[in-house]
């Protein structure tokens, strides 16, 4: 029989397509925006999208803020998604008067602006457009020497590279000496980055990042321009993901399966 | 490490997928629906549907391909074309949509991207850029690009560059940039706008325009050539020219982060 699920839909962004995927692997969903429906859950999903605000403080605070929490105190199976996830923890870093709920002990931190990283190997700037419009099509450019090769093995590593977690300020790299090509990386953190250990790929899209303060609160690691941080975090029964499962293809489906199966991921 | 992206792109017309050249000269490129799939099978890491109808039955029939393509995709989907309220948006994500690009709507009334973001979150909403080349003056001092709209019928002597810079200001999440010169032509993405625009703004950008082969979906995500965040292409893909397994194998090759298609 079909895992009964509540999904809370508070007002934090597009939940639909969460609602197909929970149904995909086969469970008997509940939508509901009622804080006294949610509360008699016994099985959660809080998905959100954006950052801590006016809209979610209001959340905390309200009826739907202790029924969320009465059901992780309960002991019911609790699964947060993106800003789901970001709200577990006690605030942001940004906005100073917003707190979340305070499940977990951490808080939010923007990612940095004018973050950069090494070309990929090979890399070479190509010479600028000619004036002619037609001088400039992909037969046409003439590529310029290479600068100095990408720091080696950084180039091309599939995500890990760092050394460990660092709960610092975030480095914000220097700027781009001309005789080496970097890459400047966006904010948001938006696409499939690859989560530690498992290897697999999620989808992620978000601005914030959590800093977890219990190092035994992280399940899986990921790492976005020097900055490695949690893609998803576990005590006890309650789960959350930074990233959307929703929108990770058959990983993300085989990650919704094992909630709702209970293993958690 | 975070992969760069390969987005087919579905241009739709009364409910088919079609395919032009310089955004005209259509041709009928097959069912939406069965393109979608394929795609998602083929591990396509987001998929584009863009309404290029510009009659009310086309629009009906547009949401409707939204309400049968996305049930079965559980990859984000941006869908655009004709967005000219929050009402537009609003329809489009109740129907499955993850995203939404709005274009010309934005350079009228800028600031109803500033209201969409704010309603929606800016994750949804993609600034669509359509951008053409100006015929060279001497002593430029490099290429000049200007926006167009409606479908590259109108110019609107707004600086591309610039243009980008607004709307990630005003709070899209991403720009979608196309070369109207490029538009269906296989010569690849004008890379020099692609790059300049990526460099000069904070969010993603999403290559478009112009790709007939592999090398140019290389040459729009590789730093220092297109050095976009994304790459979409339509007619390599539709064709069956491709396959995106086939795109992503070339891609890793060739030192472009990619997540693996299977």
């Amino acid at each position: 029989m079909a895992r009964e699920v509540t999904l809370v839909d508070a007002g934090l962004g597009n939940i639909a397509s969460v609602e197909r995927a929970l149904i995909q692997v086969g469970g008997a969903v509940n939508v509901t925006r009622n804080a006294d429906e949610v509360a008699m859950s016994r099985c959660v999903v809080f998905p959100g999208q954006g950052a801590f605000g006016a809209k979610t403080q209001k959340l905390v605070e309200g009826r739907m803020g202790n029924a969320l929490r009465m059901v992780i105190e309960r002991g019911d199976p609790f699964l947060g998604i993106c800003l789901g996830m970001q709200l577990l923890f006690q605030s942001s870093e940004e906005n100073e008067g917003q707190k979340g709920l305070g499940i977990l002990p951490g808080r939010c931190r923007r990612f940095p602006y004018g973050m950069e990283m090494p070309a990929e190997t090979g890399a070479q700037e190509v010479a600028p457009a000619a004036a002619d419009p037609k001088a400039d099509t992909s037969h046409a450019q003439t590529v310029a020497p290479a600068g100095a090769p990408p720091l080696p093995g950084q180039g091309d590593l599939p995500g890990f590279a760092q050394p460990a977690a660092v709960p610092a300020p975030a480095p914000v790299a220097p700027p781009a000496k001309p005789q080496r090509l970097v890459r400047r990386l966006k904010v948001p953190h938006m696409g499939w980055n690859q989560v530690e250990p498992t290897d697999e790929h999620y989808y992620f899209v978000h601005s914030y990042y959590v800093e977890c303060e219990n190092n035994d609160d992280v399940m899986w690691m990921t790492t976005y321009g020097g900055i490695r941080f949690p893609a998803a975090v576990r005590r006890g029964n309650v789960l959350g993901c930074q990233f959307h499962p929703e929108k990770s293809q058959r990983s993300g489906l085989k990650f919704l399966r094992a909630f709702l199966l209970g293993g958690g991921g | 490490m975070l992969k760069r992206r390969i987005i087919p792109c579905l241009d739709i017309k009364n409910g088919r997928v079609v395919k032009g050249v310089h955004f005209g000269g259509l041709r009928d490129a097959g069912d939406p629906i069965e393109a979608a799939r394929a795609y998602d099978k083929q591990g396509a890491d987001e998929l584009c549907m863009l309404d290029i109808t510009a009659t009310t039955e086309g629009r009906t029939a547009f949401i409707d391909v939204i309400r049968r393509v996305t049930p079965s995709l559980f990859v984000p989907v941006t869908v655009g074309g004709g967005v000219r309220r929050a009402s537009d948006v609003d329809r489009m994500l109740a129907a499955g949509a993850d995203k939404v690009a709005v274009n010309s709507a934005a350079v009228t009334n800028p600031l109803l991207i500033e209201d969409l973001a704010k309603r929606y979150g800016s994750q949804c909403i993609v600034g669509a850029v359509d951008v053409r080349r100006l015929p060279p003056i001497p002593q430029d001092d490099g290429p000049v690009y200007e926006v167009v709209a409606y479908g590259g019928t109108r110019g609107t002597g707004l600086e591309a560059i610039q243009w980008c810079k607004t709307l990630a200001d005003l709070g899209v999440g991403e720009i979608l940039l196309t070369s109207m010169d490029r538009d269906g032509s296989r010569e690849g993405y004008d890379l020099w706008i692609t790059r300049t625009v990526s460099r000069s703004v904070d969010v993603p950008v999403i290559a478009s325009g112009g790709v007939g082969s592999l090398e140019h979906l290389r040459q729009g995500l590789a730093t220092g050539e297109g050095e976009a965040d994304a790459a979409l292409a339509a007619s390599i893909f539709h064709f069956g020219l491709y396959s995106i397994g086939q795109a992503k194998g070339y891609l890793n090759e060739h030192n472009i982060p990619v997540r693996p298609s299977k």
